[in-house]
């Protein structure tokens, strides 16, 4: 009887004390020295954003041309850790009226706040190459803390060498950083929920550990 | 039909409501007792007209961002300073300084009032050009804006009785550019100072109209300083913001509007009475607008149509033009 209890709780340290490092529910704030460092290709690099209009239906946008980089070890034994900028010169939502209404200064001020920023501080492993992040992002000079799920969709071979995807959504309100025309004055124009998806592919430029 | 009345209750409150409270303040001295004499309904109107702008900059946005300019107030990280806040930090001052203009206009000797208010206007021109800093500002743009603003106020001084119908036109044409900018804000605060300005020149009317003694709006001192400061101020913020590409010309342009008052000088120099002269200096400062306006569409026109000519961004990307890729159903 006694026997028969200790029998999961063993099997339970057993798995915890073989399980690979950085597995569920492990913080990382520092990439390890085996990370390679990927550059976004802007060409394939970009972030869609949904917003609700008038109460109906949600309206998309992108910006176009992200830059920045990524850490990470290709062998997802670490967080992958981002640093990516997106011009507010280059938001794109099919009409160029609209284009120049989000840089103005009741959304994204583009004149005086030309970058938006996401900068990763942790991250905790969810499953294998799915991490929950934490990171700082910058809008409007407004920094924010944020949490984001992020996926490595895949590591591929291009003319240049490895070439690495992620997909990162997350969801923030806008009113948190100072961007609130429309919520309220006028009114329901815009929601103020934003939801974010940030599709980045870039190439590899340094494996350290290799 | 609720989103409606919504929208409608967001209007009032931006544009109605300071205009309302803008013809309230200055009410008494246009229609009341205080119509004959000068200095008060110098004052009066200069002060109402900054109110407006003040008044719907604060229900546009909120308190916070006007208190968030003095250096005093606590630094708030969730709402950033954004430059184009500091006009109303400009109404503010407007307010005050309008008051002082004119009763230091009132008290001075006989002759030395006009020397005032050229100095007062300078002044006051310098520090927006000194101190005030759109995006991109350069040496030259902020000499450009103290400039600007000095021009403006002296045409707005040459206008007379015709001053708060021309702020009306030059207000409600920034209202429409700044829209046309992709800046909503500045056209609601615009729109609220058009409409203040009309109002009070339709009371004005009729207090000159039911007083015999009452005293024609006074253009130059401090109505020239807050109309001028205002309207080259908001004019600059719109070039600096605009987004839409509109011909960087345009903005001093439309700062420069009372100029069109004199366009039928002679008409109005040789008008019978008043009404007649203020018809003829409004009369120009309107076709004017009209002129710039259908400058403005024509050549936002012609751009875009150059535009839909223009090579397909996607071109190259994939080392072939679009153009080349075919692609069959079958």
């Amino acid at each position: 009887m006694q026997l028969t209890t200790c029998i999961p709780v063993l099997a339970l340290t057993a798995v915890i004390a073989f399980a690979p490092k950085n597995f569920v529910g492990v913080e990382l704030r520092d990439p390890p020295a085996s990370s390679a460092t990927i550059k976004l290709d802007a060409v394939h690099s970009a972030a869609m954003f949904r917003i609700q209009h008038l109460g109906a239906g949600f309206f998309w946008g992108r910006f176009n041309a992200l830059d920045g980089t990524v850490t990470w070890p290709l062998d997802d034994s670490a967080a992958p850790m981002f640093d990516v900028t997106a011009k507010v010169a280059n938001v794109d939502t099919g009409s160029e009226k609209l284009d120049g209404n989000l840089q103005g200064p009741n959304f994204f001020s583009g004149k005086e706040f030309p970058e938006i920023r996401f900068r990763s501080t942790a991250a905790t492993r969810t499953t294998e190459r799915a991490w929950h992040l934490v990171g700082d992002l910058t809008l409007r000079g407004v920094t924010k803390s944020v949490e984001a799920e992020c996926i490595v969709a895949g590591i591929g071979k291009g003319p240049m060498g490895k070439k690495v995807g992620f997909e990162c959504t997350l969801t923030i309100k806008r009113s948190d950083f100072g961007m609130s025309w429309g919520i309220e004055k006028p009114p329901k124009m815009l929601g103020d929920e934003v939801r974010l998806i940030i599709a980045i592919e870039g190439d590899e430029v340094k494996a350290a550990a290799e | 039909m609720e989103s409606s009345n919504e929208l409608l209750w967001y209007a009032l409150s931006v544009v109605a409501f300071p205009a309302l409270i803008a013809w309230l303040a200055a009410m008494p001295a246009l229609v009341g007792p205080l119509r004959t004499r000068r200095a008060a309904v110098e004052m009066s109107v200069a002060f109402a007209l900054a109110l407006a702008f003040l008044v719907s900059f604060v229900r546009e946005l909120e308190v916070g961002a006007l208190t968030r300019q003095f250096p005093w107030s606590p630094l708030d990280p969730s709402a950033p300073i954004e430059r184009w806040h500091r006009l109303a930090l400009i109404a503010l001052a407007l307010c005050v300084l309008a008051p002082v203009l004119a009763g230091s206009r009132e008290l001075a000797m006989r002759g030395m009032d006009r020397l005032l208010s050229a100095k007062f206007i300078v002044i006051a021109s310098l520090c927006v050009g000194l101190l005030v800093e759109f995006p991109e500002s350069t040496a030259l743009r902020q000499w450009m804006q103290a400039l600007l603003c000095a021009v403006s106020a002296y045409y707005y001084s040459r206008l007379g009785g015709a001053a708060l119908w021309v702020s009306a036109i030059v207000f409600a044409s920034l209202a429409a550019l700044t829209l046309l900018a992709g800046c909503a804000s500045f056209a609601v605060m615009c729109a609220a100072t058009s409409l203040a300005a009309f109002g009070m020149a339709i009371i004005a009317a009729i207090g000159a109209w039911r007083n015999p003694r009452a005293v024609a709006i006074v253009s130059g001192g401090a109505f020239a300083l807050v109309a001028g400061i205002l309207t080259a101020s908001v004019a600059m913020a719109g070039g600096a913001y605009d987004m839409m590409s509109i011909p960087v010309w345009v903005w001093p342009a439309v700062a420069c509007l009372p100029v069109g008052g004199f366009v039928f000088d002679r008409l109005a120099r040789r008008a019978p009475h008043r009404a007649a002269a203020t018809f003829w200096r409004t009369l120009g400062v309107f076709l004017l607008a009209i002129v710039l306006f259908v400058a403005v569409m024509v050549l936002q026109a012609a751009d875009s149509k150059e535009g839909e000519g223009g090579a397909d961004p996607m071109d190259g990307i994939y080392g072939v033009s679009s153009e080349t890729i075919h692609v069959t159903f079958s």
